[in-house]
């Protein structure tokens, strides 16, 4: 145990308590002397504050009322409520693509074909290089990704952006051919490579990418999960549980819990959380089923955002839900107050709020 | 289980790490902090009276005793309720509470609070 003690408190101590601040509260600390300075470029300070981080779920929403003509980006932290981020240290109108352990993958509106990774609650960002030499215009169709997926590394410091949609000439269809464009961090450069698939994806599908075991996973529309291994640039299948209702009304969800894939499951009266148990073996484990009686009102437009073993975060049309599994008590977060031009759904991406650079 | 350090400190006689006083204010935890978790208001007295009446060292021992005692929910619970206090205030006050002084260079301070000025938005007044 670290004995070493400035002030009244030893070191130890302090990383504890500075683990637990608010990113603003932990920036404006470094200020206080010039070892707390240094504390939050410390390697095992970093990832303190990151495991504990991992814990709190958030949820991040593009909200755009009605009465005011721009959309604002909201945070529903488990702990500290509702507050306002703002994305404007950017200097671009962006949309969010991708999140992934704190930091956000967003494309310019502006400009296609631009991206940024960046961390909205340090402020830092990084304008990633073009990932193709021709600008995308109509005769080059084979343009706005379909899927774009970040895969951040906490424990490396280290991540890859992944754009990949169907190669198609102007004019023409699909013909499988799956273009993907990886950006490596650390080498400051796309590859590209590509293969032959034929998977079909909806919006939902496309927001909802689960980074775990070192690969990007989406559920298709065809009731099985897609997976790019990252490190040798593969992709492949994994299915989903055996027992997965496949009704009318009944319609799955992939989320990352506790670093393990995730599937809800909604139906009309019940909630079903099944867990990715043994990743190799491919087994999933029920972990949980909730029922859906006292929101019954709003299951045909919930959907489940962001979650741990102890909370989950489902979004409505105007609505951020908050499920305390312990208790088996539902609270509502956040609300919008005027009616508001699209579904919070449409646009809410789990979150967590690190300290992870994107430099 | 929790429990299972509690005895090996019992066990272990030239423990420095948590003194008799504290083990008497930590281990009784888990009952009072499983009644205090239905009940808001009261966990917010007791965290006011925490910060109150528990001097800076006895607060360091309670953290570090639960730390040694691997008890995560009490480290959580301190050391949140610590950040909690903190979390607004000043520079100041907080070089104040921790026993701190600055050891900037004259211009450097100046530097850094106008590199992190966004993060001194919203701070309370001492």
């Amino acid at each position: 145990m670290n004995s070493v003690k400035h002030g009244f408190f030893p070191d130890e101590v302090i990383f504890h308590i500075l683990a637990r601040l608010p990113v603003k509260s932990l920036f404006r600390t470094k200020t206080v002397c010039k070892l707390w300075y240094r504390l939050s470029s410390d390697k095992y300070f970093i990832q303190l504050y990151n495991e504990v981080s991992v814990k709190n779920p958030m949820v991040l929403v593009e909200v755009s009322e009605v009465s005011e003509s721009k959309s604002s980006l909201i945070c529903v932290d488990n702990l500290r409520g509702v507050s306002e981020i703002s994305l404007d240290f950017l200097n671009d109108r962006v949309k969010i693509r991708a999140s992934c352990n704190g930091l956000l993958c967003c494309s310019s509106i502006p400009d296609k074909g631009v991206y940024y990774v960046c961390n909205p609650m340090t402020r830092e960002f990084r304008l990633l290089p073009k990932s193709r030499e021709r600008p995308v215009t109509r005769f080059y169709p084979d343009g706005e990704a379909s899927l774009v997926g970040l895969a951040c590394d906490l424990w490396t410091q280290k991540f890859n952006v992944v754009l990949a949609g169907y190669h198609r000439s102007f004019g023409h269809r699909s013909d499988g051919t799956f273009i993907c464009f990886v950006f490596d961090s650390e080498l400051n450069k796309w590859r590209k490579f590509m293969s032959f698939q034929d998977y079909h994806f909806t919006h939902m599908n496309r927001n909802q990418v689960v980074f775990v075991n070192g690969s990007l996973h989406w559920l298709t529309g065809s009731s099985c999960i897609v997976v790019l291994d990252l490190d040798c640039d593969i992709w492949r299948k994994m299915s989903l549980p055996d027992k997965l209702g496949y009704g009318s009304g009944n319609r799955s969800y992939m989320l990352e819990l506790d670093s393990c894939l995730s599937l809800i499951e909604i139906s009309d009266s019940w909630m079903n959380i099944w867990v990715l148990k043994d990743y190799v073996r491919e087994e999933w484990d029920l972990a949980d089923r909730v029922s859906l009686r006292c929101i019954r009102g709003l299951v045909p437009g919930i959907f489940p955002i962001s979650q741990t073993s102890e909370y989950v975060f489902l979004a409505t049309h105007k609505q951020v839900l908050v499920y305390q599994r312990k208790n088996r008590v539902w609270k509502e977060m956040y609300s919008v107050k005027n009616g508001c031009t699209l579904p919070l759904w449409f646009s809410a991406h789990a979150f967590r709020s690190t300290i992870l650079s994107c430099h | 289980m929790k429990f299972c350090t509690v005895k090996q400190y019992f066990d272990d006689e030239n423990n420095n790490n948590v003194t008799n006083g504290i083990a008497t204010t930590v281990i009784p935890l888990p009952n009072k902090h499983l009644k205090i978790k239905a009940n808001n208001k009261e966990m917010e007295q007791y965290e006011q009276e925490l910060l109150r009446n528990v001097m800076p060292q006895e607060l360091t021992k309670l953290i570090l005793a639960a730390n040694y005692l691997n008890f995560k929910e009490a480290l959580d619970f301190f050391c949140r309720t610590v950040a909690n206090a903190i979390q607004n205030k000043s520079v100041d006050y907080v070089r104040k509470f921790f026993g701190l002084e600055s050891d900037f260079e004259p211009g450097e301070e100046e530097k850094l609070c106008k590199e992190f000025a966004w993060s001194f938005e919203g701070v309370d007044e001492d």
